[in-house]
């Protein structure tokens, strides 16, 4: 097993043994089946109550968890000492770096594919019908917290836990409106206010880009160029960001 | 110790349960229900819409489920709004609170039907198509607001549809005869006439030309008893004293044959036809017997108004 691998799966271990990650799965699980109640109080929009509810819990505990995981990733290391031992290892800072980054989304991706699981098996539980758009927003929902994770861990690698953690969550919350602001601005008859607002817009990662929940609320089919565009617009945001990361990462002194 | 910390506990736990109650709903100044503002929940759950829009489409159904009064179907009305925000493209929401707001004060009176209209336009504005959304508004528009012309037009578009029903154009002719837009409705039905090849729908549009001649003509008459009626203060004993008036050149003949005549609601009628062109409410008697326009009896003390 080569160090990356060894180091990741570690902390996929590490966030296993973690009282938070098996607290909030049980949580989401419960939660994604007391979904389940609100369709006793509903009419007519029983797939879509379904949907909505069941993406939307996915969407939102795993973002939080994310931030919790991301935020913390370098600096608790860092707090406790233990990254000397890593160091002092033939282990590079950007290998390090890399795969905590792989171990936090393989751990993300365990607990999504779960609750994709528990979700689909509501669904076909109460007859309602599996869309393409429905898979496509879980798979898209990982690309976001990949996203968020890199925002996570470029915080972490130079903030404390509990301001990275608030950075991240602003970002998250922005990444989601910066689609607003580039129509705010382009409605603007300043030609500053639109230049502005569109450079903004350019340099914040725009996570609609795979928040494909709006289409699985009704139903609307995502082409395949829609999908794998907003896939490599997040891939390209997470070489941006890991890159600085590690930037800030290598030239970082522990003392 | 243990005597310390129950000497805290208990008397803490009595307080929360003699503070504890249920929870009572914040309302708006002048009435409605107080919810939060829709741009605020846009921005905050923006990667969450669908989950919040339906938290509150929840709540909807159950404000629906659990209203009685009028003013509690008025809330509705709050909660479809916030909704629709949210969501504008969620037709079950425009269609719910359109069809649940108003509410029957007995003796033909509706209450909320300008907040049901409301909705409905608000989703017919974003759900162009909606047949049932755009169905429900002319119901509305026909019943309640009785502005028949916009009710015309929504049902003329949708008889255009391929799968409308065929009555679709025979209600739209009627609505725009009784909306005074004769001219509209006399040229639909020729035209439909015209252009039909099935001998049974040339024949209904044959005898719907001549109905909404007849409402044409009835209306001129109409016009002549008000005339009469304002300038003698009574009504006229038959509908030839008009001609004899001068209110009327000659009393017209009716495009369906039948004998004109005064009607106990002051009004002329045709004995051609159980009722005008119009909307009419379905009034029985006691027994049962549907009420018809019947023709006004006078005696001499009895041509008062």
């Amino acid at each position: 097993m080569s160090a990356f691998t060894a180091m990741m799966w570690n902390g996929f271990r590490e966030a296993r043994r973690n009282r938070v990650t098996v607290v909030v799965g049980v949580f989401a699980a419960v939660v994604l089946l007391s979904s389940t109640l609100v369709t006793e109080v509903t009419v007519a929009t029983f797939d879509r109550v379904l949907t909505d509810f069941g993406l939307g819990m996915m969407s939102i505990i795993l973002v939080f968890l994310t931030i919790f995981l991301s935020s913390s990733l370098l600096s608790r290391e860092i707090e406790r000492r233990t990254i000397f031992l890593v160091v002092s290892k033939p282990v590079s800072r950007r290998q390090f770096l890399l795969a905590r980054l792989a171990g936090t989304m393989l751990t993300l991706g365990v607990l999504l594919v779960a609750m994709t699981l528990v979700f689909l098996g509501q669904l076909l539980l109460f007859g309602a019908t599996i869309t393409q758009a429905q898979l496509l927003a879980s798979a898209g929902l990982w690309f976001e917290l990949l996203v968020i994770s890199s925002v996570g861990i470029l915080f972490s690698s130079f903030a404390g836990p509990a301001v990275s953690a608030i950075a991240t969550t602003g970002m998250y919350f922005t990444g989601h409106l910066t689609g607003d602001l580039y129509q705010l601005a382009s409605r603007s008859e300043s030609v500053a206010v639109r230049a502005v607002g569109k450079t903004i817009y350019y340099l914040l990662p725009n996570l609609e880009r795979v928040n494909f929940r709006p289409q699985a609320t009704y139903a609307l089919p995502v082409d395949a160029s829609t999908f794998l565009s907003g896939v490599g617009y997040s891939l390209a945001w997470t070489l941006v960001l890991t890159t600085l990361a590690i930037f800030i990462f290598e030239r970082r002194d522990f003392r | 110790m243990d005597t310390l910390y129950l000497l805290r506990f208990v008397p803490g736990l009595l307080l929360v349960a003699l503070l504890s109650a249920p929870p009572s709903p914040v309302r708006k100044q002048g009435g409605g229900a107080l919810l939060p503002r829709p741009g605020l929940l846009k921005t905050l759950f923006r990667a969450q819409q669908g989950l919040v829009t339906d938290y509150f489409w929840v709540l909807m159904l159950n404000r629906i489920g659990t209203a009685a009064q009028p003013s509690e179907y008025r809330d509705v009305y709050d909660y479809a709004e916030l909704v629709t925000d949210l969501d504008p493209l969620f037709p079950q929401a425009y269609l719910y609170g359109g069809i649940t707001l108003p509410v029957h004060l007995g003796k033909g009176q509706y209450i909320n039907t300008a907040e049901s209209s409301a909705l409905l336009r608000k989703g017919l504005h974003h759900l162009p198509g909606n047949e049932r959304i755009a169905f429900q508004l002319a119901y509305n528009l026909m019943f309640f607001e009785k502005k028949y012309k916009e009710a015309a037009d929504i049902i003329q578009e949708l008889s255009k549809r391929p799968d409308a029903p065929e009555w679709y154009t025979a209600l739209a002719t009627r609505l725009y005869a009784q909306s005074g837009d004769f001219d509209t409705g006399l040229s639909l039905s020729m035209a439909l006439r015209d252009g039909s090849e099935d001998p049974e729908t040339r024949a209904f549009y044959e005898v719907r030309v001549r109905e909404i001649l007849q409402e044409r003509m009835l209306r001129s008459i109409d016009e002549a008893i008000a005339r009469y009626r304002t300038r003698e203060g009574k009504l006229p004993a038959s509908l030839p004293v008009l001609v004899s008036a001068g209110d009327l050149p000659r009393l017209p003949e009716d495009p369906l044959g039948g004998r004109l005549f005064l009607g106990e609601d002051g009004r002329a009628y045709s004995d051609a036809v159980r009722f005008r062109m119009e909307l009419i409410q379905d009034e029985r008697t006691e027994d049962g017997e549907r009420l018809v326009p019947k023709p006004r009896v006078t005696a001499h003390d009895e041509s008062q108004p």
